[in-house]
């Protein structure tokens, strides 16, 4: 009994997966075809980007609301710099996410104000370039290079997507360096007991900053993506993704406390929120507007959850006594 | 040692507490120097009309922010009462105006409960919530904008009271009034602000804390609702996509501007007040030497960092 | 070989002016255990902290291992081998065990951490002292007595030649203890030297060999374990020379008025152990006993901050089981709190609000604060009381600390309390608000408040107190009345953990 339920807790995430895909697939008779998978897949792997970002940011205790605008940043870069240059349409969208990250780490780190109002300014404040750059419209370029197109578009073996392999890739690499590198160890140190990580000597404010740069930089590269699959950019792009990424992130199993998570649940976050989506986009039933809401819902009801867990969960206190009876049975 | 001289009144303490004051009295005087045609009672009303919305707002938000919290979601809310209340009075039910009034005031406690009861970070709940408004006023609207026709109501609001002053600016003072009177004459503005003070001391001194988040939530939704009451009014429509798009970000950098101290403490309503005509009036400079809105956004995203960096020191 | 490992040499540390450390020199040898024995603001804490690089000393010398060092960091002073060993552990939560142990030293493979190796020799360095942990698990799965245990382990881990660990036996029971003591014989016997900071002195006397007593910031003397006798040693951390016109109380008997507050057998695991008993209307109750005897923690239950395990509370004779402050505010508590900056001042609010702001409805109609009454009551209060400030409107941290603690002492009273529980009141103030603040407890006292005092002061407690409670690891070992009351039965009860009744 006791095996189960650690089980069950253990694979939360993945046991809700499998039931988005159930409800999916008693909802509509096209969810789990070829085509359908494929299309949501693709679209969870841009929104997953930005939750990988995300991952690093909450695992440090911090936050990134400035995500959606960076996105729809990095997609106007994209679609202009397209024409001219296919290496400067890939690298200025990234340095750009870097810089926006670097500025949110200043803001925390060397003036003190809290992550959500200092990356709520960059948000502003980047949304603000977005329409100054766009003058408000809708972006196009004909035909984009093909290189650049294959971004968004490609596929392999007729259903696999391209951003589906980057995705996956990227989720491996960070995985690795979250659980095998020192500096993916540090975000852990920092989010899990700041003091004692200044008392080891690790840097907060270093972890800070390439954790926000980070974030920036995958929010950049979700762009990419996002707009080489569109083929244009408009300002309104990558609305509501910073809601996406919090809340699949924390589907995922990462406390917002920070310390806690890891990139796999992430990668399953997203991909029920992706699916998620994509049954509302499929059924007939409710108003696909009611989206936002049923994401909403769930978040909150995760954070809850969590909340009832961390008070009357099985730690501390309760645990020393199992221990001394033990002790006693011994 | 034993006795500080009380010289506060022209030390930075001073100052900081009626920065936002300052400010827009400078940037009047500015207008009135410089801006043709600044000095009218066109310019009065509009500029009532504009920040009447971001001033209720405001006023909610800093007793959530004076309680070391943040509300995300009063844009939204906005949206929500503004839809409900439109969609009843299109179906001819003015009486549907209480009701979006009991739903969004509903809402604010239920986040003040997940605040103060469930310890979560006000951050995160009113995100979620904030999402849930907006789907939940464009589901319930169907699609797009709901229109009612109610001339009535909207001509006692926008005709200006003894042949000049605007219904709006009278709104402003009432609440502002009332606000000033909350905090600083009764009980509960001053559980706030010892709250904000020192939770912990707080507690030990017999406060109910959970009550009064849940008041302090529960307020900002009920001013959220009568700003979108006022943006609904002024158009005889309610665009459920659009009402109070990023007003929690004007709310927030009006309280922030007011020196209210986002970590926590005393609510500062004159500041929150002021600094929340003073952004709109920012916003009106810009419009009128065509200043495009992106710039505004950018100008006012680092009008909040300065606030935030300015006030921040005074904690130290 | 020079047999000390660690010579302190003339260490003087200020803070703001106030001297935390004077002069002190003391040394600690090879193998040996070492206590650092001294009461609250003796500056064992500041000593410890110079040692492992978190302070910088402003005189004075550190030589470890024949080597003089200045450790400009924590990290430094862990890599020259003196680790530490905090009460409040320093230690990540959620990460393996494993991985707090090598923290920041990971074992390393060509691509990255090598966790396999990393979780084997955790689990070793776990085996090897016989506990049931399971190196791969995240720390807080365990509570805290294996997380004290699992932040000794990193020490061990370190090759550390001195470990430095203050109150590691605070949170653990006997059994954990015994753990522990066989973990630090065996260090000891690998020539590993340990300073020991503890308030139990049971575990001093079992462990130390050598014990050094630090007061007010000055070096006492060090003495071998041995040679020096429990009470001694209580004497010498504690004890104080009678001053001349110390004027003490009438002790009054009390036991025939009202029972105010009784207290049952309350629990609560560790710090509070069957603890009951009884206060009765205008009584002074002292709480006597070491820092960590459970004296606060006793005083946070009675007020509804902490909730007992087991044990009944009644107020006046009626059961109570208050949940928040709240609760027993309203049945007529006050609790003056020993973190007054902590838990006690509302710093950017006035005198007359921080005075006024548990008394509000007694001034408020409908919910409005009577500006008048408000007046009334603080200037009350600060005419009362003597608090020296400009006007009500004056901010209260720009008070002295003596006055903050009057304006608190104004709160409470403020709300027609039964029974006021004094946490140490006097702490931080100077002499003459000492007085006048013993004296304004006195006078509640008269008028039929009861008081519960809290103090680590003993001479505090004998001269005011009618009655005095002598605790010691959160059980009471005694108590004195009318004639018996002094420092010396004190102290002799703590060190010998028996009622005066069998001195007699």
């Amino acid at each position: 009994m006791k095996n189960f339920k650690t089980f069950i807790l253990d694979n939360v995430t993945l046991l809700g997966l499998i039931t988005v895909i159930i409800i999916g697939a008693l909802v509509s008779p096209t969810f789990l075809s070829l085509q359908n998978t494929s299309n949501l897949l693709r679209s969870a792997s841009i929104m997953g980007l930005v939750s990988v970002g995300m991952t690093f940011v909450i695992l440090c205790g911090s936050i990134d609301l400035s995500v959606s605008s960076v996105f729809s940043l990095s997609c106007y870069f994209f679609i202009v710099l397209s024409r001219y240059s296919v290496v400067l349409a890939i690298l200025v969208p990234l340095v750009v996410g870097v810089v926006v990250g670097l500025v949110n780490g200043f803001l925390i780190n060397k003036m003190a104000i809290p992550a959500f109002v200092g990356t709520l300014a960059t948000m502003l404040l980047v949304r603000g370039l977005v329409l100054a750059f766009s003058n408000n419209v809708t972006v196009n370029v004909g035909t984009l290079p093909p290189v650049l197109s294959f971004i968004g578009r490609g596929v392999f073996l007729q259903y696999i997507s391209f951003p589906l392999i980057l995705f996956i890739l990227v989720v491996a690499i960070t995985s690795f360096v979250l659980k095998k590198r020192f500096i993916g160890r540090t975000m852990y140190i920092v989010g899990g007991n700041a003091e004692a990580a200044k008392m080891m000597g690790v840097s907060v404010q270093k972890t800070l900053f390439t954790a926000h740069a980070l974030c920036g930089m995958m929010a950049g590269f979700a762009g990419i993506i996002f707009a080489s699959r569109v083929g244009s950019s408009y300002p309104l792009a990558g609305n509501g993704y910073e809601l996406y990424a919090i809340a699949s992130v924390v589907i995922g199993g990462a406390a917002l406390t920070g310390g806690i998570g890891k990139m796999t649940g992430t990668l399953f976050g997203s991909l029920i929120m992706g699916s998620f989506s994509n049954i509302f986009k499929l059924q007939r039933f409710i108003d696909p507007q009611w989206e936002f809401v049923m994401i909403g819902v769930i978040l909150l009801a995760v954070v809850i959850v969590q909340s009832l867990a961390s008070k009357y969960g099985s730690v501390g206190r309760k645990d020393t006594k199992d221990y001394v009876e033990s002790l006693g049975n011994s | 040692m034993s006795i500080v001289a009380n010289n506060q009144r022209f030390s930075g303490t001073f100052f900081r507490k009626y920065v936002a004051a300052f400010a827009l009295l400078f940037l009047i005087l500015f207008n009135c120097l410089f801006t043709q045609n600044f000095i009218s009672w066109v310019t009065f009303s509009n500029l009532s009309v504009q920040a009447s919305k971001v001033v209720l707002l405001g006023l909610g938000m800093t007793l959530i922010i004076a309680t070391g919290g943040i509300d995300i979601s009063v844009g939204s809310a906005m949206g929500l009462g503004a839809t409900i209340s439109a969609i009843f009075l299109a179906n001819g039910a003015p009486a549907g105006i209480i009701i979006s009034l009991l739903v969004v005031a509903a809402f604010g406690a239920f986040s003040g409960v997940l605040v103060s009861k469930f310890s979560i970070l006000p951050l995160v709940s009113t995100l979620a919530l904030m999402y849930i408004f907006r789907g939940l006023a464009q589901g319930l609207s169907g699609h797009g904008t709901v229109t009612y026709n109610s001339p009535g109501l909207t001509t006692f609001f926008i005709t200006p009271l003894f042949g000049h002053i605007p219904i709006h600016f009278v709104i402003i003072l009432i609440a502002a009034a009332i606000m000033y009177l909350v905090v600083n004459r009764m009980k509960f503005g001053f559980q706030v602000e010892a709250y904000g003070n020192n939770p912990t001391a707080a507690r030990i001194c017999g406060i109910n804390t959970t009550k009064i988040i849940i008041i302090c939530y529960t307020v900002s939704g009920i001013f959220a609702w009568a700003s979108g009451m006022l943006d609904m009014i002024m158009v005889s429509s309610a665009d459920p996509s659009t009402v109070g798009l990023d007003m929690e970000v004007n709310a927030i950098a009006a309280a922030v501007i007011g020196g209210t101290p986002i970590t926590g403490g005393s609510p500062n309503v004159i500041g929150t007040v002021c600094g929340a005509i003073l952004l709109q009036l920012i916003t009106m400079m810009c419009n009128m030497n065509n200043v495009p809105y992106s710039t505004a956004l950018i100008i006012k995203a680092c009008i909040i960092v300065l606030a935030l960096f300015f006030h921040g020191f005074r904690k130290k | 070989m020079n047999d000390n490992i660690l010579d302190i040499q003339n260490i003087t540390k200020n803070f703001a002016g106030v001297k935390a450390l004077d002069n002190v020199s003391f040394s600690v040898k090879r193998g040996e255990v070492h206590a650092l024995m001294g009461e609250n603001g003796a500056g064992k804490s500041t000593l410890i902290k110079i040692l492992t690089g978190i302070y910088r000393a402003d005189t004075g010398e550190i030589f470890f291992d024949e080597k003089k060092c200045v450790f400009p960091n924590a990290l430094s002073a862990q890599h020259a081998g003196i680790s530490t060993i905090y009460q409040e552990l320093n230690m990540i939560p959620y990460l393996s065990v494993s991985e707090n142990i090598f923290l920041g030293r990971y074992p390393m493979k060509r691509e990255g951490i090598d966790w396999k190796t990393m979780n084997e020799k955790a689990q070793k360095l776990v085996d090897d002292i016989g506990v049931k942990i399971d190196a791969r698990k995240p720390l807080n799965t365990y509570g805290t007595a294996k997380q004290q245990i699992i932040s000794i382990l990193r020490a061990i881990s370190l090759e550390s030649k001195l470990i430095v660990m203050d109150e590691p036996t605070s949170s653990l029971d006997t059994n954990e203890v015994d753990i522990l003591f066989g973990i630090i014989d065996k260090l000891k016997k690998n020539g590993v030297a340990i300073i020991f900071i503890s308030h139990r002195l049971d575990e001093v006397y079992r462990m130390c060999d050598r014990i050094t007593v630090l007061k007010d910031g000055q070096y006492e003397g060090t003495y071998e374990s041995k040679e020096l006798s429990q009470y001694d040693l209580l004497n010498k951390m504690i004890g104080r020379k009678i001053v001349a016109g110390d004027n003490q109380k009438a002790k009054r008997d009390m036991s025939g008025e009202d029972c105010v507050l009784e207290v049952s057998h309350i629990n609560r695991v560790p710090h509070v152990r069957d603890v009951s008993f009884e206060l009765h209307r205008g009584e002074i109750v002292g709480f006597a006993g070491l820092l960590g005897a459970g004296r606060t923690e006793i005083a946070r239950i009675i007020f509804g901050c902490d909730i007992p395990d087991s044990g009944e509370i009644k107020v006046e004779n009626q059961p109570v089981h208050f949940r928040t402050p709240t609760d027993a505010v309203a049945h007529g508590l006050a609790f003056c709190t020993e973190n007054r900056r902590e838990e006690g001042l509302f710093p950017d609010i006035s005198v007359q609000n921080n005075i006024s702001v548990s008394a509000l409805s007694q001034i408020c109609t409908a919910g409005f604060i009577h500006l008048k009454k408000r007046k009334q009551l603080s200037t009350g209060y600060i005419e009362k009381l003597g608090i020296k400030t400009p006007s009500g409107e004056q901010l209260i941290k720009n008070l002295s600390g003596g006055n903050q603690q009057k304006v608190i002492l104004a709160r409470w009273l403020a709300t027609n309390p039964k029974l006021i529980i004094f946490d140490e009141p006097t702490r931080g103030i100077d002499v003459g608000a000492k007085q006048e603040i013993e004296k304004l407890i006195c006078e509640f006292s008269e008028r039929g408040i009861s008081v519960l005092f809290i103090s680590s002061e003993m001479s505090e407690l004998v001269r005011n107190c009618d009655r005095i409670i002598v605790l010691r690891d959160g059980m009471i070992v005694g108590e004195l009345k009318g004639d018996e009351i002094s420092e010396k039965n004190i102290m002799w009860i703590i060190a010998n953990k028996k009622s005066i009744d069998s001195l007699m």
